[in-house]
């Protein structure tokens, strides 16, 4: 697939405005749209399921009667927007492209034999140059058998297996419409003839010509089906129902085996004293009965009464029920309160907190403010939609993200909860070339100059004007075009309905959404303009996603302003839809997807190694410093030696001294660390300018051992590299924001003795955040089964990072308050934070540190 | 600390006392009265509120033996919830130390019971007042102790003493802080070390008193004597016993025992403010420090590690504040990097949720930076150092200094924290 079908696609709805031909093909999601103008609309990977939900909102009410007149000119230009099959074509090669999802399956002797009798014609289905016979005639996608074989036989088995299975189906293929193949079945024969790898293609090319073809399938029962088969399907499909709010029943029910839980939103108006009825509770979810809802009456007098005793509304409160501690978070808006209580041992209180925060923010950009949210009976659907996804999020353990988990070994969503606290969103950073075509692709659209097919060419006055764009694959930003905190809305959004995992997992057919919002930026604090005699335009704004495979295209459109004023409700406009499609379709066709795929799977710069690797060598390298004292004069040695002691600073934990400085003989070790040590330097030092020039000051009276060989050049190459990238971040945000920027940025190192000097490297995970952008770069895990330490070294870092963070911003926070208790002000001024960890395992101690940098 | 503690009555509500810190106003009646209702309600529907969090306040609710409600507002200093945990539990187990678990328990006359506790007030004042508190125990529940040279004299003398008392209790304080104490007195609890060291410095001074104890642990519903003898100025010998022998002839026989050390009790009381051994040489980078013995319930803590004035180096530093700096530190590094220290008295403590209980690994060190001083701590299996220095040493020797302080301090033979 490349560019030019992608044009050739536009050129032919170009040629169908000129031929004036009025027929017009509704698009997918047309029948979706919901009265008050909002679409949110799903589709899984195969056409058959096909989902849309209606999520309504509040809008302000009017008719769509009062805009007959726009009305008149949408349907001109929604004429000029004829769809074509053609793109649906393209799409679906872009799918089969797709490597299937890995599907394994058990060894058994005993299966159902199945013969199914299927109409093929090799001449009617092409689906491009890559797929297969087997996919071309049947729509099977053909796999191995025993990848992943848990009768414990060895994977010789798979080597020698040449037995086909069905792997996956191709959205309306022969052998999904029959509906007899399923996933996993062996294909056994194909008109009795025995077939395998090595003939199946010499038989399938024997069949030229429509004909009638009898497949012999043998199918293995539920049970003896490895989990991975049973599961597939859910995963995609039942992520999908989930996101798009179909399966609000199951998950409900779901939840109430997890007890405590709720969220209110109470008011203190016209509620009577000993009311027995609930007028108090303006929104409640889940509607089951529970102590919490029992004690709402405490919650509201809380919040109002906590102003009395402390001059400050609450945040949160900490309950014992059952003997099960419970966090329970507040949200004032004038006499009515939002109430979101979550049990503690799933949801600590600093993330429950953080929740809070984002769940007002998104009301916000949603209703406009929390008592326009909860007040309107007619949001309760919506709500409830959006609070069963948090829900099933935060607490079921059978959430979509940990589902997901095992297929998704690159996201590390067991530390998500901290990540997604942080109010900034995942950046993976491409190599400038990339970018610059993505951003070429998205400043097109944005200039919404469509040519002939623009309004303008009808002589009207455009709809919408759009603000910016945000580029999402896989859960990561890709580009971005919107101001910070229009992106954080954007990506909250995005959160908060599960889209952004829904496209981390497997593809997505496509994904359309289009909601009126109230971006925090327009609407709050915008009490006084930036800019002298410039004001925002006074305008109504739209959020418009789409998502294909693993894409996202978010557009923040504008109407008002120097567009059209909207008036009542509009609907998604199928002309912008479909260009934001093309747009997504072009980067698709430009490689998109693998440019990702390559910078997600190459190994990160700066490097990374596993907490576990370190076990393994460090047993080995200790003999071997043992065994070879090094006769290196003491003055050397004591240099090492102050050296060690240096490292601390650097980042250097004291499992160098503590275990290896007991043998007087260490020098060699000693001298390998001082390598690595400036090496580790670099790597926190380039994390931002400050830091760095501090860093510089510092390292001068230690010798620095860099070019005594070749290997350590090579090392220190790659931190050039590294350094040269980090600063160029910290560069751009230094010179943004100054003085609020918190940057923050967390290596972990381990300093074992390494077998082989300058190739390895000893930082763990690290993460930058860039509140001025509201991006941050971590890199991505690997976690792999294999390196359970560094799993836990992770999230160990998340939690910590989470500490950390709170007395960075307590401390930059302080200077703004003025509370009826004095500020306690001896902890003012926190440059840095650094904790030092040791894990005993295995009798060895692998430290690891966490420094943050605070520039200000 | 401004703060303000309510104590009532769980079962009628009646207000027992409340104290206000700081530059506050006093709380109206009907507030009050509102800060236990929500409690009150809550705990009609079985459930317990523990806290509340504000944007710059915490409010702590803790119901004591069913039968007193203690309500504590303080500032939010970003320190964890164990610290407040500790800080109720101490304010708890005082009034037990003065009035006795039975009074407290069977509430039969809340006016008597308010009366009697009224002799509390100085020593919860002193556990509220945190800042400016000499010591450290009310926050590290490990009693302040002063690491003296010539202890096997003075050792030999109290034994004798409280011997001559009938009794194994006994210590000798220095201003507030233990010098020598015997097994016994080891024995007791951190809490109790800490409560009864407190009390005896916010007595009124006197040369001699005998007072009723309850040991909040070890019989709380059994008094004891305290009787503190002083000796000189600042040093004072506690003996813990029975009905016998009468004060004044303990304080007839305190020439016998005392003495012969005499030269070494005033050499004793010289130590203070230092604290520590002149012989034991520290960093002169090191503004103050504070270290905790976790299983022996002993502290060190230091603002004046040095005789000469350490304005020497322009850290223009003053105690107290250094004592906040400390203390701030402290707060900021137990429960969230730290675990807590479990205290033994509270069974029920129930499930918390800090940080420190999250961490997968054990942390060793830790460090802040700030922008006039810095700040290092680290843990051993027994020990935590946590230290203040000035803003002129290098970030690379903070690591080496804070251990070999520690060596310094517990490695040596004479004086053993």
């Amino acid at each position: 697939m490349d560019v030019s079908v992608a044009n050739g696609n536009r050129e032919k709805v170009s040629d169908s405005t000129d031929s004036d031909s009025i027929e017009i093909e509704q698009p997918e999601w047309a029948a979706a749209v919901q009265d008050r103008g909002d679409l949110f609309y799903v589709e899984g990977k195969s056409s058959a399921e096909r989902i849309a939900a209606p999520v309504e909102s509040k809008t302000n009410g009017k008719t769509n009667e009062m805009n007959t007149v726009v009305n008149n000119n949408y349907n001109k230009v929604k004429g000029l927007v004829n769809k074509t099959k053609h793109e649906t074509d393209i799409l679906r090669d872009l799918l089969t492209d797709h490597v299937p999802h890995s599907v394994s399956f058990y060894d058994s002797p005993t299966g159902k034999v199945i013969e199914v009798y299927l109409d093929v014609d090799p001449t009617r289905r092409n689906y491009g140059r890559r797929a297969s016979r087997c996919e071309t005639l049947f729509g099977i996608i053909p796999g191995h058998f025993s990848e992943k074989d848990s009768n414990g036989l060895s994977n010789r088995d798979s080597v020698d297996d040449l037995r086909i299975m069905v792997q996956g189906l191709l959205p309306s293929g022969e052998a999904e419409r029959s509906g007899n193949v399923k996933l996993g079945d062996w294909l056994r024969c194909i008109n009795d003839f025995e077939i395998n790898y090595n003939n199946v293609n010499s038989i399938l090319s024997a069949i030229v010509g429509p004909k009638r073809v009898k497949l012999t399938l043998q199918r293995f029962d539920g049970k003896q089906r490895s989990p991975h088969v049973a599961r597939k399907e859910p995963i995609n499909a039942g992520l999908v129902k989930l996101v798009a709010g179909q399966r609000l029943q199951e998950v409900t029910s779901a939840l109430q085996e997890v007890p405590n839980h709720i969220v209110l939103y109470l008011t203190l108006e016209g509620v009577s004293e000993n009311a027995q009825g609930k007028e108090d509770v303006l929104y409640q979810y889940p509607a089951v009965e529970n102590k919490l809802v029992e004690i709402r009456g405490m919650f509201i007098t809380l919040v109002h009464m906590m102003h009395d005793v402390t001059a400050s509304s609450p945040i949160s409160s900490s309950l014992l029920i059952d003997g099960k501690l419970v966090h329970v978070a507040y949200s004032r808006e004038g006499r009515e309160a939002l109430v979101l209580g979550l049990p503690a041992d799933r949801v600590p209180l600093y993330q429950l907190k953080n929740t809070m925060e984002d769940v007002v923010r998104l009301m916000k950009v949603l209703y406009k403010s929390l008592g326009s949210a909860f007040g309107d009976r007619e949001n309760k659907p919506a709500l409830d939609h959006l609070f069963s996804l948090l829900f099933q999020q935060l607490l079921l353990d059978s959430s979509p993200t940990t589902k997901a988990e095992d297929k998704l070994m690159q996201t590390p969503l067991f530390c998500s909860a901290f990540l997604e606290s942080l109010q900034a969103v995942r950046w993976l950073p491409l190599p400038d070339s990339v970018m610059v075509r993505i951003n070429n692709s998205l400043s097109d659209l944005e200039a919404a100059d469509f040519v002939d097919m623009s309004e303008e060419f009808y002589s009207i006055r455009r709809f919408y004007t759009i603000l910016g764009t945000c580029l999402f694959h896989k859960g990561y930003l890709i580009a971005n075009h919107l101001p910070k905190e229009d992106l954080l809305d954007v990506a909250l959004y995005l959160q908060y309905y599960h889209l952004l995992v829904l496209t981390s997992g497997d593809p997505v057919g496509q994904v359309v959404v289009w909601k009126e919002v109230f971006p925090t930026r327009r609407h709050q604090g915008a009490d006084e303009p930036v800019i002298a005699g410039y004001t925002e335009p006074d305008g109504r704004w739209f959020l418009l996603i789409v998502g294909m495979m693993h894409d996202m295209l978010a557009v923040l459109l504008e109407a008002g302003g120097c567009a059209t004023a909207a008036e009542g409700a509009p609907k998604p406009d199928p002309f912008y839809v479909d260009q934001v499609k093309n747009t997504l379709l072009e980067l698709q066709a430009g490689g998109l997807a693998a440019d990702c795929e390559t910078k997600l799977q190459s190994p990160s710069i700066p490097a990374l190694t596993a907490a576990d690797y370190f076990l393994k060598t460090a047993s080995k390298s200790d003999k071997k410093a043992e065994s070879s004292p090094k006769p290196e004069s003491s003055p050397s040695q004591r240099a090492s030696r102050t050296d060690a002691p240096a490292s601390i600073l650097k980042k250097r934990p004291p499992s160098q001294q503590s275990s290896a400085a007991s043998l007087g003989s260490l020098a060699q070790a000693h001298d390998r660390d001082s390598d690595e040590e400036s090496e580790a330097s670099m790597q926190s030092g380039a994390a931002s300018d400050n830091s760095h020039s501090l860093r510089e000051a510092e390292t001068p009276p230690h010798p620095r051992k860099l070019t005594s060989t070749p290997s350590d050049e090579s090392g220190s190459s790659i931190f050039k590299a590294n350094k040269k990238k980090r600063t160029m971040i910290s560069a751009t945000s230094l010179t943004s924001l100054k003085k609020s920027m918190v940057d923050l940025t967390v290596s972990e190192d381990d300093t074992f003795p390494k077998l082989t000097r300058g190739c390895e490297n000893t930082l763990f995970h690290y993460l930058s955040t860039d509140v001025a952008e509201g991006v941050f770069v971590c890199p991505v895990t690997s976690g792999s089964p294999s390196c359970p330490l560094q799993k836990q070294v992770v999230t160990n870092f998340n939690t910590c990072c989470m500490a950390i963070r709170t007395v960075l911003q307590q401390s930059t926070r302080r200077s703004a308050q003025g509370g009826k208790f004095s500020p306690d002000d001896s902890l003012e001024g926190v440059g840095e934070h650094g904790i030092l960890f040791s894990c005993p395992t295995e009798g060895k101690r692998g430290g690891q540190e966490i420094t943050y940098w605070v520039v200000g | 600390m401004a703060a303000y503690l309510l104590c009532l009555t769980t079962g009628g509500g009646v207000p027992l006392f409340s104290r206000t810190k700081g530059e506050i106003k006093t709380l109206p009646f009907a507030v009050i009265g509102t800060l236990n209702g929500v409690h009150m309600f809550a705990s009609t529907h079985n459930i317990e509120l523990l806290a509340t969090q504000t944007k710059d306040a915490k409010i702590a609710w803790k119901v004591c033996h069913g039968s007193i409600t203690l309500i504590l507002v303080t500032r939010d200093d970003g320190g964890s919830d164990a610290c407040l945990r500790h800080l109720l539990a101490a304010v708890f187990d005082a009034m037990v130390l003065l009035v006795g678990l039975d009074d407290l328990i069977n509430i039969k006359n809340v006016e008597r019971l308010k009366r009697e506790l009224k002799c509390c007030y100085k020593l919860i004042d002193c556990l509220l007042d945190q800042c400016n508190s000499q010591v450290f125990g009310d926050l590290t529940g490990a009693v302040d102790v002063v690491l003296g040279q010539e202890n096997t004299l003075l050792q030999g003398a109290l034994e004798g003493f409280v011997e001559y008392a009938d009794s194994t209790y006994g210590c000798l304080l220095v201003r507030g802080k233990v010098a020598v104490a015997t097994k016994k007195w080891w024995g007791l609890t951190g809490m109790e070390l800490v409560l009864i060291s407190l009390l005896v410095s916010t007595l009124p001074p006197g040369s001699s008193r005998d007072i009723p104890v309850f040991l909040p642990q070890g019989s709380p519903t059994v008094p004891h004597r305290l009787c503190t003898l002083q000796l000189t100025a600042g040093v004072e010998a506690c003996v813990l016993c029975g009905p016998a022998p009468s004060l004044a002839r303990l304080s007839d026989e305190l020439a016998r025992y005392w003495r012969p050390p005499y030269e070494s009790v005033r050499s004793l009381a010289q130590l203070h403010p230092r604290n520590f051994s002149h012989h034991l040489r520290i960093d002169p980078n090191i503004l103050g420090f504070v270290l905790v013995n976790t299983e022996a319930h002993r502290c060190l803590c230091s603002v004046q590690p040095r005789h000469e004035d350490s304005r020497r180096e322009g850290s223009n530093l003053s105690y107290t504040r250094r004592r906040a700096i400390l203390r701030s530190f402290y707060k900021h590094t137990i429960g969230h990097v730290y675990a807590p220290p479990r205290l033994k008295d509270d069974p029920n403590l129930g499930p918390t949720d800090d940080i420190s209980e999250r961490l997968l690994h054990r942390p060793q060190e830790t460090y802040m930076l700030f922008d006039a001083y810095k700040c290092y701590s680290l843990q051993t299996a027994v020990y935590r150092l946590f230290v203040l220095y000035g803003a002129q040493i290098p970030h690379y020797a903070l690591r080496s200094v804070t251990r070999k302080t520690l060596e310094i301090l517990t490695k040596d033979k004479q004086v053993r924290l």
